[in-house]
Order: C-alpha cells, then sequence, then structure tokens
C-alpha cells in the first residue's frame, strides 16, 4: 500500500508515465514448467548439502583413520616403556586391571562412528 | 515458512513471481534464453539468501534486486569472456551470430531499449514496466533517489531524440 502511494506521488509529475508504461507493459508469461525446473534445482542443492558433511566425515576419517591408529599404537607403545611401578600405581589409582581397558581401536572407532553420527544428526537439522 | 527453508512455500514464491522476473530479465538482456537461465539463477540465489529479506519492503522490490544482482554478475563474466575471446580473436564470429539470431524477433520497445545503457535500461524497466516507485528502485540498484530520477529523466531524453517523440507519442 506503501509502496503505491509512493509510486503515485512519483508519477504525478511525469506525464509521459502513462505512455511509456504501456509500451513497457508486456503479457504474464506462463510457468510451462518453469517453477519445477527451479524447484528441482533447490531439492537438489538442499540434498547436495545434507550430504557434503557425512561424506566429508566419512572421508576424512578414512583417510585419517591410518595415522591415527599409528600414533595410539605409537602411544601404547610408550606406555609400555614406563617403569612398572610408575604403571601399577597408576592403574591401582583408578581401581582398574590394564586388561579391562579398552583396545586402542576400540576407542578410535568408537571416536569415528560419534563424529559421524553427529554429522548425520547436524545434517538433518540442517 | 519461507525464512525456514520450507520449499513448497518457496515453490509457491517461485510460481507467483516467476513472470514478473522473467520478463524483467528479458527486457534487460534482449535474449530470452538467457533471460530464463538468470531467472533460475536468479530464484536459486533468492533461496539462498532469504534469511537477509527482513520483510520491510515488498518481497518483489526484493526479488528484483537480487535479479538485477545476478544480471550485472553474470555480465561481468560474459565481459571477461569477450575479453579472452578478443585476445584470441574469435570475437567478432560471436557478435555476428547473436545479431543473426536476435534480428528476427526485433520490435518496437527493443529498438528503445537497444539506444539505453545498461544502467538506464534498468532503471527504466524497473519504473515503467515493474512499476516500482523511485525509492524501491533505489534499493534495488543501491543508487540514490536522486540518480534515479536523474537517469529516468536521460533515458527518456534519449528515446525522444533518437526517435524525434513528442511527449503526447508517448505509447
Amino acid at each position: 500500500m506503501k509502496s503505491k502511494i509512493i509510486n503515485m506521488a512519483d508519477r504525478l509529475k511525469d506525464k509521459q508515465a502513462p505512455g511509456l508504461e504501456a509500451m513497457f507493459r508486456s503479457d504474464p508469461l506462463p510457468d510451462l514448467g518453469f517453477s519445477k525446473k527451479v524447484m528441482a534445482r533447490v531439492r537438489r542443492q538442499v540434498w547436495i548439502r545434507r550430504l557434503t558433511m557425512p561424506a566429508a566425515l566419512i572421508i576424512g576419517g578414512s583417510i585419517a583413520i591410518k595415522p591415527a591408529s599409528d600414533i595410539v599404537i605409537a602411544m601404547t607403545q610408550v606406555f609400555d616403556t614406563l617403569p612398572p611401578k610408575l604403571t601399577d600405581a597408576a592403574v591401582d589409582f583408578s581401581g582398574l586391571s590394564v586388561s579391562s581397558l579398552p583396545h586402542s581401536a576400540t576407542i578410535l572407532v568408537s571416536g569415528v562412528i560419534a563424529l559421524v553420527a553427529l554429522g548425520l544428526v547436524r545434517a538433518l537439522e540442517d | 515458512m519461507v525464512a525456514k527453508q520450507d520449499t513448497k512455500a518457496f515453490g509457491e514464491l517461485v510460481r507467483r513471481h516467476q513472470s514478473q522476473i522473467r520478463n524483467f530479465l528479458r527486457k534487460l538482456t534482449r535474449d530470452n534464453v538467457l533471460a530464463d537461465d538468470l531467472s533460475q539463477d536468479c530464484f536459486l540465489h533468492a533461496w539462498n539468501k532469504i534469511h537477509t529479506y527482513a520483510g520491510r519492503g515488498s518481497f518483489i522490490g526484493w526479488l528484483l534486486k537480487v535479479a538485477y544482482t545476478t544480471f550485472l554478475q553474470s555480465k561481468r563474466k560474459s565481459n571477461r569472456y569477450h575479453e579472452i575471446l578478443e585476445e584470441i580473436g574469435h570475437a567478432e564470429d560471436i557478435n555476428e551470430e547473436r545479431v543473426s539470431r536476435d534480428s528476427d524477433e526485433i520490435n518496437d520497445l527493443d529498438k528503445f531499449l537497444a539506444v539505453l545503457s545498461t544502467e538506464e535500461r534498468a532503471v527504466m524497466i524497473l519504473s515503467y514496466a515493474c512499476g516500482l516507485s523511485h525509492r524501491e528502485i533505489g534499493d534495488a540498484t543501491d543508487m540514490p533517489i536522486g540518480t534515479i530520477k536523474s537517469i529516468i529523466f536521460r533515458g527518456k531524453e534519449k528515446i525522444r531524440t533518437k526517435f524525434e517523440i513528442k511527449d503526447h507519442q508517448y505509447g
């Protein structure tokens, strides 16, 4: 409404406006599948966005799994070289035996699964 | 609804406004195929930037701003493309092909629009074909109202002098 009032004020001083408007006027264009094409592109973009994050996480995770497992193995080797008294003290303190601790590969796989799950949840929210 | 990325609601907006956007870009580019491609890009940009529409002013005004920006981006790319073609000596072939293809569909409005610069054409179309106010045109083109008024005046003068039209003969 406000726009129409401003428009009218613009036009009052413009004697040629009706003629120019008639010259510039054109018939409404039939849709002929235009909206369908646009919406197909929009939906494609939505799906690409949804899939990008999980795909990146899976690819990144699969690339990182080898060096990450190497790091974990190296750390366990460092842990093994520590004096037995020190490790016994740590185990006594926590009240756990070494055999009851989860294997390094289990921790790594759980981490990757957790990351992928988080990514999927975020993608679904988006 | 649309601001929350509701595809159904956005589909309704596309159906409602496609004609105005396509007509605006057809007049601006004077190439129906290019205009329809740009219209699709415009709606895709609108979908991505829908959260920037604050609800101030008309939605079609905002959509025409997106369409004009899409056109300018495409023009910049096309200019760069022509520069590259000129460097390798193919520009004349392309231009000749375009003129022969378009010459069949030239009407009076095309002749008028041809004498205007891109900026003048955009402002004149937004004013007389789309019916936007000077302020809305200013918002759509990022130009002050004074500049819009002088562009419209200049555009009308160009058409008048080029085609020897008197005031009462418009239309």
